[in-house]
């Protein structure tokens, strides 16, 4: 009974307190509300589509063609070359969403513009690209000359040369091979009908063509019930995150009571009732777990209306949940026996919880990155605060039981060890 | 007592407090090597490329060729599975182990003669980016896969119009056999085609002087990041000053409000700037990212980026009524001009609207300013306009901290 009465008066003071209500609920909410203008919307909106940003292209069209070949006799051009394919393709309306194309006279200019960063990627389509493109021959290249800071934007533009060049080399592959097995059975097709079966192949290839072209794609286990959309991953996976960083802040937060109270003396007054020192570190540490459990749900609940974030069935987050307002209160409690002022507390706060919050959350910031992705991940289970975000992130995934049991016992045994050391310390310090 | 006794006392005041090397110096180190690490590490990774699996029927020869089509991508590469169990495989998936698996299914190639189009199962995320990219890709490869079954095909209807007819007046077949020989030279047709796309740099630097890979960006971020965290301390001596009393104490001196406002600034501004200095000089020869490729240009953005922050600090010590306020106000807006600058997830990752939101911040003026630096290799001239808006939004805080220094103190 006192342990609760002591509880519920912490309870009180937290939630009365403006700079806790701060971070416990307007900070995470106002960063992840960032997190979605950052990705281009909420998880409920109609445009559910990542928003990748448009890249600035610059375009050097050298292509000299070929005399005696016209790539698209349906034009008034006697010489389309490939070069002016490429430039049509790039320029059309389907890639408007992601490239807008400015043409230039020559290769220096193109890169000029990149070098001055009024473009990001400079495309430089060779004297010899139709050359390249009808006969196979070496050095037809196309160059993408781009800024050393990106990726992203030249890497869209390299994979759309490449589809590009690869329909040249389908036709081309696809003469040499038949031409060569006709030789070998003593055959010898006339060329107009060899012509006709290629148009035939590129009309039936342009009409199929689609994102996954010949694939049949299919989502792994769990994550079928799962929305597949980037958008809202990332949001869901940024909303756990923050939630944990500042779980964590609270879990130290309410530990530091102990050092007020020491300070200002009511700790001792305390001591000197019939209440034992081992009843006012229960009722701390209740209600260091009610506040987590209570700020956890509330974050939960807000997103999920806020920002359309799904959480999982109600069993397996209650099993990321519990642990997770565990482990917090018993993070609190082993930093802060470590701790004689609250002067000290500030830089606990500052540092140890911001640098293990920021450790955990490698795992979301390398997420987009595929290369980093693993590392980032690994790094993050160093620290409890990654534990609690994998249990999140396996609640929300539809993870089975077993994989969240494991996570959850883990968790159990991260706040065994900092509790048992957390109160032995506080134990020798008020004994 | 004057404004240089005041810098000093404050700056001996922060040196006193050796938990404060922790934000200056420790972390920011260590979180420049986490986040170096993982964005790339010295020049180019190992093999960044998506692992991914193809399993299926083996004995099929479309599996052999894409696993070809596979070894010679620049963007996945082919593993071996430790289990060819299908839900296994699968959960491989989900578990993040591989980007995608594709399963060859049985008898594909015949199917394809007989004159069917048979899709090929890819198990593979779309909802994160890993497997956005390997699903492109395998794609792109399929669709390899698909011309080679094509060159088969029409050499089949070719063969059958064009070979001498049989004594009953009938075509003979094309077999399976002949089938399977055509798609096979088709697929390895593949491995021989020139190189399409030649990527080239933009950067001024040689490649042996870009070797930083990931510390580039890694070093410059997280600079931005804690040269703002470490404003704790220096903004929490200014709050203690006025809530011990000291600073009405220090109002009967003659020392001017503007003197005490001005002393508080030049400590902060000389711990950021030594701060990002001792940085940047272990990014230099520790991590050979390239500040000292163009001294000047480094040394100006030091300078600029040191006045920008210093400025924050002094706002932040003067708004704040407590030192948790100090710390909540440090804490808050290093995520928010951290987050909005870069630091974390670089700017080109994230949605247009961001980007170009972002791009008006202080946060991605200090990162950009570097980058041209350290990345581009560019001198002064391409940092000029970075450092002229952060010294103008330096003086700008520095203005509102006036103002609500001159209400607190009157």
């Amino acid at each position: 009974m006192q342990a609760l009465d002591i509880a519920l008066k912490d309870i009180r003071h937290s939630f009365t307190s403006l700079f806790g209500l701060v971070f416990m609920f307007v900070v995470p909410l106002l960063i992840v509300g960032l997190m979605t203008v950052a990705f281009g919307g909420t998880a409920t909106s109609k445009q559910q589509a990542f928003s990748v940003p448009v890249t600035k292209v610059v375009l050097a069209n050298l292509d000299a063609g070929d005399q005696e070949v016209d790539l698209d006799p349906s034009d008034s051009n006697p010489s389309t070359t490939a070069g002016d394919l490429l430039t049509h393709l790039l320029a059309s309306g389907e890639m408007k969403q992601l490239m807008t194309i400015t043409t230039v006279a020559s290769a220096n200019a193109a890169r000029d513009a990149v070098d001055g960063r009024t473009a990001e990627v400079a495309v430089i389509i060779p004297t010899a690209f139709t050359k390249a493109c009808m006969e196979g021959v070496p050095g037809g290249a196309v160059e993408v000359y781009q800024d050393p800071t990106l990726t992203l934007g030249p890497g869209i533009v390299r994979a759309i040369i490449g589809q590009f060049a690869d329909e040249f080399a389908s036709v081309r592959i696809m003469t040499s091979t038949a031409t060569a097995s006709f030789a070998a059975a003593g055959i010898t097709p006339s060329t107009d009908r060899i012509t006709r079966a290629i148009r035939q192949f590129v009309s039936e290839a342009t009409a199929n063509k689609e994102a996954s072209g010949s694939l049949k794609v299919e989502a792994p286990p769990a994550k079928q019930q799962k929305s597949a959309n980037l958008l809202a991953t990332i949001l869901a996976v940024n909303m756990a995150a923050m939630m944990i960083f500042y779980v964590y802040y609270t879990g130290t937060a309410g530990a530091e009571s102990i050092l007020l109270e020491q300070e200002q003396g009511t700790l001792q007054r305390l001591f000197t009732t019939k209440t034992a020192p081992a009843v006012v570190m229960q009722g701390k540490m209740l209600a260091i777990v009610l506040t987590t459990i209570l700020q956890m749900l509330v974050l939960m609940l807000f997103s999920a209306l806020a920002f359309g974030i799904r959480w999982g069935g109600i069993l397996p987050i209650a099993i990321a949940l519990v642990p997770t307002a565990l482990c917090a209160s018993a993070f609190g409690v082993f930093l802060i026996s470590f701790l004689k002022t609250t002067r000290q507390a500030g830089v606990v706060f500052g540092g140890v919880v911001t640098a293990t919050g920021m450790l955990a959350l490698a795992s979301v910031f390398t997420m987009s990155v595929p290369s980093a992705a693993q590392l980032g991940q690994r790094i993050a289970l160093f620290v409890p605060q990654g534990w609690s975000l994998l249990a999140f992130r396996q609640a929300m995934d539809g993870a089975s039981l077993g994989n969240l049991l494991t996570t959850a016992a883990v968790m159990l045994v991260w706040t065994t060890v900092m509790f048992v050391v957390g109160r032995a310390r506080m134990a020798r310090r008020f004994a | 007592m004057t404004t240089i006794d005041l810098t000093i006392k404050d700056l001996t005041q922060i040196l006193r407090d050796r938990k404060s090397l922790m934000f200056i110096l420790i972390m920011p180190i260590v979180f420049t090597l986490l986040f170096g690490f993982a964005f790339g590490g010295y020049g180019a990774p190992a093999d960044t490329r998506l692992p991914v699996v193809v399993a299926g029927d083996t004995g099929d020869p479309a599996h052999a060729a894409f696993v070809d089509l596979v070894e010679s991508s620049a963007v996945v590469r082919l593993v071996t599975p430790a289990s060819t169990d299908d839900q296994a495989l699968r959960a491989s998936v989900r578990d993040g182990k591989v980007a995608a698996v594709v399963l060859i299914p049985s008898g594909f190639l015949r199917a394809c003669y007989d004159g069917t189009n048979p899709l090929l199962p890819c198990v593979v995320d779309v909802a994160s980016t890993s497997g956005t990219m390997a699903r492109n890709e395998l794609a792109n490869l399929s669709a390899r896969l698909t011309s080679a079954v094509q060159a088969a095909r029409m050499t089949a209807a070719i063969f059958s119009d064009s070979a001498p007819t049989t004594g009953i007046n009938e075509s003979p077949a094309f077999t399976f056999e002949q089938f399977t020989d055509v798609f096979r030279n088709a697929a390895s047709a593949w491995k021989i085609q020139p190189t399409a796309v030649a990527i080239t740099v933009s950067s001024k630097l040689t490649e042996q002087q870009r070797t930083a890979g990931g510390f580039a960006h890694a070093s410059p971020s997280m600079m931005l990041q804690f040269s703002i965290a470490a404003l704790i301390s220096a903004a929490g001596i200014v709050v203690e000053e006025r809530k011990s009393r000291t600073l009405a104490r220090l109002m009967t001196t003659r020392l001017s409000r503007s003197g005490i406002l001005l002393g508080h600034y030049c400590a902060m501004f000389t711990q950021v700037f030594a701060q990002l200095a001792l940085l940047i000089l272990f990014a230099a020869v520790v991590l050979r990212v390239q500040y000292l490729h163009a001294p000047v240009a480094t040394l100006l953005v030091t300078i600029c980026a040191s006045a920008f922050v210093a400025a924050l600090g002094l706002l932040i010590g003067v708004a704040s009524r407590s030192e948790e306020q100090a710390i909540a106000f440090s804490l808050i807006l290093m995520f928010v001009l951290a987050g909005l600058g870069g630091a974390w997830v670089p700017l080109q990752y994230t949605g247009a609207v961001f980007q170009r939101v972002a791009r008006a911040t202080p946060g991605a003026w200090i990162v950009d300013a570097y980058e041209n630096v350290v990345q581009r290799g560019l001198g002064v001239s391409s940092v000029l306009l970075s450092c002229s808006l952060l010294v103008a939004c330096g003086a700008a805080l520095f203005l509102l901290a006036a103002l609500r220094f001159r209400r607190q103190s009157a």
